[in-house]
């Protein structure tokens, strides 16, 4: 039995994860927080317990995400964007475009059956359409990801934002709330000017189907929606969305050393 | 500014930082250069000036390409909102009192909005020469050549005015000698990189580079040939498992912050076609004829430019070609934001490119540093050219 190790330091969550020949056998996610190193070596010791094993039983570990040098015991570093790739492409490996939402940014990520990546576009720099633009808006409406996104399932009239600037934007949501409009439909429109937003961002690039999405961002089922809608196409949901880039690390750290 | 003790023996490390040195202490060491030597110093917005003219004067001209702290003076009420950084940064650093060193500055119209800068600056700054360049854009007629002509004349008239002395054929025949040794010398290096990939990093390229538009050419020329005889006994570094890449754009500054990431993820330049790169020195003066028909002999026929139009696909052409020569795994195109004359070529760059199937990625920066987003563009298309 051979044992690999992905970590993905993200800007808001680090996720990791073991794989054991091929299969994925357990994996840990935590707040980044503000000490990425600190972050990364608890997610390891959670793992390794888990398993019952040492660092000296991994053959490799390969860390990603945007705190990746952090991780000192990984063998190397590989962009986000390759390894959600490959760990979409090991779970299906019929996908041609991936949906990545994520804390800081969204990707679209083109892969072949190989889970090459072909081509890809992330969004700029602002939070504009960004998990963290919702994780903004959230804290306006005194709600966690999960009650927001069940808040923007049951709207049946989303607020139209007039901008998806996350400073801007919260500004906004203030406003509504001050106007007394329900949580439900500032929520749904949030979800939709996210949508939005990925929809423009489609335009730089072909999407392929199947698509599917992954990240923070796939968690909430209202945003899923909302950009199904937008984009008339049908997103495939993987299990642990959140944990595709450090599975796509922990298959690359297979590959490589064998 | 001599930075060489003759005789010296200097490792390549010390070599190079001398280099860096006299790229980050700048203003301290022209300022020191100024009262020791009693010369002047013009300041040269970037593009397109023909600093022989300058140097045949007697004077230094050294280029202004921006700096990286804060801007409190330069705001957008002072300059228009399509004026990208460089310009704002370069402003600032005249209002705030930085470029008070200097005894003049010289514009070219490369773009629509050096004009609109060269007259506020004007209004605000006390440089006694103060000239601005009105080239001609179309550069396929007849007549582009002599009107070319016609504004180095005028460049060197005003310069000859200030300092009420006549710059001689023999002191600008001299100068463009020092100039064309500097292009050599620094060809030379680029060869040396393209042959061994990895020898020198991008970052240490630039500062070579862009101490060069920072200092007195028989300095720098000193310093670049001790550098090339120390580099020329290296090794050949092992190549062959690195992402190899051609940069280009960054018109008018410097793009450090991109080349870092690069040099991070472990990817080579093999070559490049930035301003503060391959552009300032690859065209050659012809030192036979008449100096300033010389000088507007090269800046007709120098490499495609955005800001001299021959053929639309020129830029392109040039571009795509350097990949295919260099057998280069792709190009990374930095943009400055704002860089009207880039964005207008840019459409035409991406088809011949995407034509090609050449992968190509291009990086928008506003200042010095690369957004999160921008590292991981780049982190994701070096992946994606090599582990994958």
């Amino acid at each position: 039995m051979t044992w690999y190790m992905g970590i993905d330091i993200g800007s808001a969550f680090s996720k990791g994860m073991i794989v054991k020949d091929t299969e994925p056998v357990c994996f840990h996610i935590l707040r980044s927080g503000i000490n990425y190193r600190t972050t990364a070596n608890l997610i390891r010791q959670e793992l390794l317990s888990r398993v019952n094993l040492s660092q000296n039983d991994i053959s490799d570990t390969v860390a990603t995400g945007s705190g990746a040098n952090n991780v000192d015991f990984a063998g190397r570093k590989v962009s986000d964007i390759i390894c959600t790739a490959r760990g979409m492409n090991s779970l299906y490996p019929q996908v041609r475009t991936i949906i990545d939402a994520a804390g800081q940014s969204t990707k679209l990520i083109l892969i072949d059956s190989h889970g090459r990546v072909t081509s890809f576009v992330v969004s700029e720099k602002c939070a504009a359409g960004s998990g963290w633009f919702i994780e903004v808006i959230a804290n306006v409406l005194r709600v966690d990801l999960n009650e927001f996104s069940q808040l923007s399932r049951l709207s049946k009239n989303p607020v139209a934002f007039s901008t998806s600037c996350a400073v801007f934007g919260e500004s906004e949501a203030i406003s509504r709330v001050a106007e007394g409009i329900p949580k439900e439909d500032i929520a749904a429109g949030v979800n939709k000017t996210t949508a939005n937003k990925i929809s423009s961002l489609s335009k730089k690039i072909s999407l392929e189907e199947p698509c599917t999405t992954c990240g923070g961002g796939a968690l909430n089922t209202g945003l899923v929606q909302a950009i199904e809608l937008e984009l008339k196409i049908k997103l495939l949901l993987p299990p642990q969305p959140q944990t595709l880039s450090c599975l796509g690390a922990a298959v690359i750290a297979r590959t490589s050393s064998s | 500014m001599h930075l060489i003790v003759p005789g010296e023996k200097l490792f390549m490390e010390e070599t190079l930082k001398r280099f860096i040195a006299a790229k980050q202490s700048l203003y301290d060491n022209l300022k020191q250069w100024k009262k020791a030597s009693g010369k002047k110093i013009v300041g040269c917005h970037p593009m397109d000036i023909p600093e022989e003219i300058v140097h045949a004067a007697g004077m230094l001209p050294i280029t202004l390409m921006g700096f990286d702290g804060a801007i409190t003076h330069a705001t957008r009420s002072l300059q228009p909102t399509i004026a990208c950084n460089i310009l704002l940064e370069n402003l600032e650093m005249c209002l705030n009192g930085t470029l008070d060193f200097l005894d003049g500055v010289i514009f070219a119209d490369v773009c629509d909005t050096i004009p609109i800068l060269s007259d506020i600056w004007l209004r605000h700054s006390h440089h006694v020469l103060h000239h601005l360049m009105v080239m001609p854009k179309h550069l396929n007629s007849p007549s582009s050549r002599r009107r070319v002509s016609e504004q180095f004349l005028r460049l060197k008239a005003a310069i000859e005015k200030q300092n009420n002395k006549k710059i001689s054929d023999r002191a600008l025949k001299h100068s463009i000698g020092v100039y064309n040794q500097n292009r050599r010398l620094l060809k030379r290096l680029y060869d040396l990189r393209l042959c061994k990939p990895g020898l020198l990093s991008a970052s240490d390229v630039s500062a070579v580079v862009t101490a060069g538009m920072l200092m007195r050419k028989e300095d720098h020329n000193q310093l670049v040939e001790q550098l090339l005889l120390e580099l020329e006994n290296l090794p050949v570094p092992t190549s062959d498992m690195h992402v190899k890449l051609i940069v280009s754009g960054s018109l008018c500054g410097h793009c450090d912050s991109v080349l870092s990431v690069i040099d991070a993820q472990g990817a080579y330049i093999l070559e490049d076609d930035l301003y503060i790169g391959s552009r300032y020195f690859t065209s050659l003066t012809n030192e036979d004829i008449d100096p300033i028909e010389a000088l507007a002999q090269r800046y007709v026929d120098d490499i495609p430019s955005p800001t001299k139009f021959f053929d639309a696909n020129a830029w392109a052409n040039y571009i795509s070609n350097m990949v295919i020569r260099d057998k280069a795994d792709g190009i990374i195109i930095v943009m400055r934001k704002l860089c009207e004359i880039h964005a207008d070529d840019f459409p035409c760059i991406q088809n011949k490119l995407n034509n090609g199937g050449i992968p190509c990625l291009m990086i928008e920066i506003e200042r010095a540093g690369v957004s999160e987003q921008d590292k991981t563009r780049i982190q994701a298309f070096i992946d994606m050219l090599g582990v994958q």
